[in-house]
């Protein structure tokens, strides 16, 4: 469990960073191309979208373990701990079920794009798009993992730092 | 100037126009008063008489419901879609279908007509049929393709090594590198700036388009080379297609013939307006000797060589379809 | 009920119950699909609108400014601005209260988000301030209110996010704000300076700054005060566009933490992590909120609101101030950037109707949602503030007000007086 979760954790951060690194460093190489050799990159705008979309949604994901995410919580902040825990039971399964149906609608987006493919390196769609519901997979576990360490109560930060806490690399 | 038939209350401008049973919602890339958008606009009025209001076709200019793929992925899924699509983009499905986007193809837009009339085209669109798109209206012409450059173009030997500006598939890249340029792929908004700091040296496109994104601006010269005499289509999602009664379609399919009609009409009108509007804009407007336009496309005939060698379309396409138009 | 009734309620709900706000607006849009089971829409389109949205070369400038702010921080570059706004407002009643809104204002060529200003200033000069005698209320708000200069300066998220779904120049809309930005700068000085006189707060020092000991100061602090003018300069020169100018300011910065030997690798991992949580908490909202706004175009609510708006206005001036009631009251609901994307192509070809030049009502439009970040009951800014502060929601609302009358006078000056957000760019860029 603690070995899947580790390799879980570094996962998306991996990913999300190598991939913004990927693309901060084409684009860089990309104004250089074009100003100083006057030959721009043909591939540059669809390898940008690529990692984009790579660095959103496994971001996303790490940004569930670091509560990143934005939410309002004005609400929840004057709830007394029990009503707390309700609500969090409740906003956990509000957002796992959307992000379900979600993830089925990227499955599939994914399966019936294969046929579509980049301009330059033909690359099929579906290695762009399989980003969302991998990342949503990831979403949810993510989730659930929070969820569970505050139900087990072994949080020893209160929560409201536990919204802001950090975590390395 | 027909649009009068429900206009007799002053109300009927209010927000919630009564829609009928079946609402087909037609999207273009086209901005606002393109002759594309008038000849929908033209459609829209033509359908809600013929069909008493039955159907309603909302246009949506602009790309405002979303890119051309992601209309045609949506259109498949069922939605109540119609998108303009143009040769290229059917090619994705009906491979086949991109030879209309060849280099030098068509000779004059009768051509055009006797191409979609022809029982290859037939062939072709049951073939989009089976891939779940079904075209529902045809010849409406985007407009010959000339080139705009900074300097001027008289012979191959001039085109060396220019980069051009295409857009960004496979045949307009292959076509102006068979030429003798550097076919550049950029998105049009991108061409403007790109040409005034030299990043590319020319564009290519209908004279209207060139004219409306200002390009006479940093470029002076424009030749005639009439490459390619494109047209689109729309097409429908064919499962959504079936879910609409014949005699609608009908009235579909034959007010979208008059709309297309209408358009070609108002860019008939256009285009002829265009070659003084960019002389009066300070370009010079080269029109090629026919000796010299043989030899741009005799360069480019190795694009239909090399697509039917490489299997992207079927052996003898290229000549079965110059037989259609010899007919 | 209207299936777009229907999303819109559930999407508010699910907000104010603290579901995530991508979720939330995605959780109304699949509220849409369900109460409108005939237009037989499905997760498959969600998901390609949500992609499409993040699609965009443009919206890539969102996280290379990101990045270029978190490494001002690891590269030495906030120490060295703090240092020259200590000498620089030294005299000046109010001690760091001064700091606080002079670093919010000078940091603001680096950083493109309010929210990662504020959130280190809170951090860095809070504690301070209170030993000072400023009341923990007064400067979380000095801290929270200040920040709002920060994306008016070069580069600013929501310029890059308004610029990009209504086709201004994001260039134009740049340098659109520095003007507003040192008016509120000015303004909100004079307010501290009069406080801190009233509470007794001490200036930084009495004796006076010898012009050798600012030059000393200010040496360190030119090369990052030179990254907005590199940013808009190589923009209007067309050397880069907006998105390319972002990752120049990153390698700017990686320079710079290399000129001051300050650049660790373990850092770098930090940064490069911090900067895809934000990026991607900002990009999935965008992405939701695409998803909704394609709903309303495809119920043609834009179109038909566009009607109503030009039948009910009768001139840009009602209608600039009808637009600021409706997205205040928008923006105290709302996360701004959500609204952003489903309210500005609505309002823009209207205001574009009324003869308002885009860049200004740009201006307007993303200040006016700024201010909804800074008041209850969905304050991002106030939030993320009082949560590093530990200041009480309350107090800081109690506080907050004299700010709040100001903003609002500012908005209202910026509105009706076009010039202060045109002049610049049209200096720069020829009208
Ligand atoms: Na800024
Ligand atoms: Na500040």
């Amino acid at each position: 469990m603690k070995k899947i979760r580790a390799i879980l954790e570094n996962l998306d951060a991996v990913i999300s960073g190598v991939s913004l690194t990927i693309v901060v460093c084409i684009t860089l190489a990309g104004v250089v191309m074009r100003k100083v050799m006057g030959q721009p990159f043909a591939w540059l705008e669809e390898m940008q979208l690529f990692f984009f979309i790579w660095t959103i949604f496994f971001g996303g994901s790490v940004a569930f373990r670091t509560g990143g995410q934005v939410s309002i919580d004005l609400i929840a902040n004057r709830l007394k701990p029990k009503a707390r825990r309700v609500l969090d039971m409740f906003d956990y399964i509000a957002t796992v079920l959307i992000l379900l149906y979600l993830c089925k609608g990227g499955y599939d987006l994914m399966m019936s794009v294969s046929g579509k493919v980049t301009p330059y390196f033909k690359i099929s769609y579906t290695f762009i798009d399989m980003a969302a519901p991998i990342g949503i997979v990831l979403m949810i576990l993510q989730y659930t993992l929070m969820i569970v360490k505050e139900f087990k109560g072994s949080w020893k930060m209160s929560d409201d730092s536990a919204k802001k806490g950090d975590e390395s690399l | 100037g027909c649009g009068n038939t429900d206009e007799k209350e002053g109300k009927s401008s209010a927000p919630e126009s009564a829609k009928g049973e079946y609402v087909l919602k037609l999207c273009t890339e086209q901005t606002d008063g393109d002759p594309i958008d008038e000849g929908c606009d033209k459609w829209a009025e033509l359908v809600k008489e013929a069909t008493d209001g039955a159907v309603t076709i909302e246009v949506y200019p602009s790309s405002q419901l979303g890119a051309k793929a992601d209309l045609i992925e949506m259109a498949m899924m069922g939605q109540n879609i119609c998108t303009i699509a143009d040769g290229s983009y059917l090619m994705d499905y009906v491979s086949d279908f991109g030879v209309v986007m060849g280099p030098y193809l068509f000779e004059d837009w009768d051509d055009m007509y006797k191409i979609t009339a022809s029982d290859w085209w037939e062939k072709q669109s049951e073939a989009l049929v089976q891939e779940g798109l079904q075209i529902i209206s045809t010849n409406w012409i985007y407009g010959e393709r000339e080139l705009m450059t900074k300097k001027e173009i008289q012979s191959l030997d001039d085109l060396k090594g220019l980069k051009i500006r295409v857009p960004n598939n496979d045949i307009s890249i292959a076509m102006f590198n068979m030429l003798g340029g550097a076919a550049t792929p950029l998105a049009l908004n991108e061409v403007y700036t790109s040409l005034s700091q030299g990043v590319v040296d020319g564009v290519e496109n209908p004279l209207t388009t060139l004219y409306n994104n200002d390009f006479q601006e940093v470029c002076k010269n424009v030749t005639m080379t009439n490459h390619q005499m494109t047209f689109s289509n729309f097409i429908v999602g064919a499962d959504y297609w079936n879910t609409i009664p014949e005699e609608y379609q009908k009235a579909i399919i034959e007010c979208g013939e008059e709309a297309a009609k209408y358009n070609n009409e108002l860019y008939a009108k256009q285009s002829e307006e265009m070659v003084a509007a960019l002389e009066e804009a300070g370009c010079k407007v080269v029109n090629l000797d026919d000796s010299i336009q043989e030899e741009f496309k005799n360069a480019c005939l190795q694009l239909y060589k090399d697509y039917e060698a490489d299997g992207t379309w079927t052996k003898g396409l290229y000549q079965e379809i110059q037989d259609i138009i010899a007919k | 009920m209207s299936p777009i009734a229907a999303a819109a309620i559930v999407m508010l709900l699910l907000l104010f119950l603290n579901v995530p706000v991508f979720a939330s607006v995605l959780g109304g849009c699949i509220a849409y699909f369900f109460a409108n089971p005939d237009a037989g829409i499905t997760g498959v389109l969600a998901i390609q609108r949500v992609i499409s949205g993040m699609q965009s070369t443009t919206m890539l400038a969102i996280p290379f400014f990101v990045a270029a702010g978190a490494l001002m921080n690891y590269c030495g570059i906030t120490e060295r601005m703090l240092n020259f706004c200590k000498v620089l407002t030294g005299r000046m009643y109010g001690g760091l209260g001064q700091v606080n809104i002079v670093l919010s204002t000078l940091m603001g060529g680096m950083s493109g988000s309010s929210l990662a200003d504020a959130a280190m200033e809170a951090k860095l000069l809070v504690p301070d301030m209170e030993k000072a005698g400023y009341s923990k209320g007064y400067a979380s708000a000095i801290t929270a209110a200040s920040s709002m200069i920060t994306p008016l300066i070069p580069p600013g998220i929501a310029a890059i996010i308004y610029g990009s779904i209504t086709g201004t120049s994001i260039g134009k809309l740049f340098v659109a704000g520095i003007v507003p930005a040192i008016i509120l700068c000015v303004t909100m000085m004079t307010i501290v300076s009069k406080y801190s006189r009233k509470k007794g707060i001490p200036r930084l020092r009495e004796e006076k700054i010898e012009s050798k000991e600012l030059w000393k100061a200010f040496k360190p602090a030119v090369l990052p005060l030179l990254l907005p003018v590199i940013i808009i300069g190589s923009i209007r020169l067309g050397i880069c566009t907006p998105t390319e100018a972002g990752a120049v300011a990153i390698f700017y910065a990686l320079f710079l933490g290399i000129v001051y030997r300050e650049i660790r690798l373990e850092n770098m991992f930090v940064c490069v992590k911090e900067t895809a949580v934000t990026t991607a908490s900002i990009m999935l909202i965008v992405g939701a909120a695409t998803c909704f706004s394609w709903i309303l175009t495809w119920e043609n609510v834009p179109q038909n609101m566009t009607k109503v708006l030009i039948s009910l206005c009768h001139n840009k001036y009602i209608f600039l101030f009808a637009v600021n009631i409706f997205l205040l009251i928008v923006g105290m609901f709302i996360e701004a950037t959500a609204a952003q994307i489903v309210l500005a192509p609505m309002l823009v070809p209207v205001a574009i109707a009324f003869g308002i030049d885009p860049v200004h009502f740009g201006m307007v439009f993303i200040f006016n949602m700024a201010i909804g970040s800074l008041t209850p009951p969905m304050g991002n800014l106030m939030f993320v503030t009082c949560g590093v502060t530990k200041c009480s929601t309350e107090e800081f609302i109690k506080e907050c007000r004299v700010f709040y009358v100001m903003l609002f006078g500012m908005l209202l000056l910026m509105s009706y007086v076009p010039l202060l957000s045109t002049w610049l760019p049209n200096l720069i860029y020829g009208v």
